[in-house]
């Protein structure tokens, strides 16, 4: 599935849980996992892990603060991406 | 400056009505839209093409003066007749290929988000659209309009 449809997809499932539940993307598109991370924090929902496999990525998302909140204080969620070796990147 | 309650805004000129132009202003509001952020877009110009209903599925791929084009030719045969259109098949073949949204159904994702559409007044006046001419879900309004809106967002861009 094409960006923007992953991220307004997840937009969606998380107005359904609650603070804490976990959403779990499998993303096909690079794009839309490129920009898990900058999501994560301009939504304020965590990002608790991706992992690849086969050309899905499957990536673990927290459901953070209330929708709609600002960004700012929000926490840095990406440490994964930065550390880890999920994307493929160093 | 950005608004009081902390909800950010992102707001557009769409000011070209070629198909590759048409996209940037319409993925990033749809992608504004999942971050939770307001959106605007201000179709001005031959931007407005983008959101007239005889023309949205009919967007073009100009093959002159564009050195990135699909296959790049020189002018001299980029101005030859066809080479919009074939310029135009292969750029939607590719579209199809990479399973890439369409115009149609990037604009579905912006009404549906309350993306706010506002067609240029005074484009309108000027090459003679009328409003039922544009989809549904377009305001009309002037550059005051725009300004205002964008008075208030966080990220402003002319495309």
């Amino acid at each position: 599935m094409p960006s923007p449809y992953p991220l307004l997809g997840a937009r969606a499932a998380l107005a359904f849980m609650k603070r804490g539940d976990i959403l779990r993307l499998m993303l096909t598109d690079l794009d839309s996992v490129l920009g898990v991370p900058a999501w994560c924090r301009m939504t304020g929902n965590p990002l608790l892990g991706v992992v690849e496999r086969a050309g899905v990525h499957c990536v673990l998302v927290q459901k953070g603060g209330p929708s709609r909140r600002s960004l700012r204080g929000g926490p840095a969620s990406n440490d994964l991406f930065r550390h880890g070796s999920l994307t493929g990147h160093p | 400056m950005s608004k009081a309650n902390g909800v950010k805004r992102i707001a557009l000129i769409a000011s070209k009505g070629t198909l590759d132009m048409a996209y940037p202003p319409l993925i990033l509001a749809s992608t504004a839209i999942s971050m939770d952020w307001e959106a605007g877009i201000f179709f001005t110009f031959y931007g407005l093409d983008i959101i007239k209903r005889a023309k949205l599925d009919h967007l073009k791929v100009p093959s002159l003066a564009n050195p990135a084009m699909p296959v790049p030719v020189p002018n001299i045969i980029g101005a030859l007749p066809g080479m919009t259109a074939m310029a135009t098949m292969m750029m939607k073949n590719w579209i199809k290929k990479a399973n890439v949204a369409t115009i149609p159904d990037l604009l579905d994702i912006c009404r549906e988000g309350d993306v706010r559409l506002i067609g240029c007044q005074m484009t309108m006046d000027l090459m003679g659209v009328r409003k039922e001419e544009l989809i549904d879900g377009i305001e009309v309004g002037g550059a005051a309009t725009f300004l205002e809106y964008a008075s208030e967002a966080d990220v402003s861009l002319f495309i």
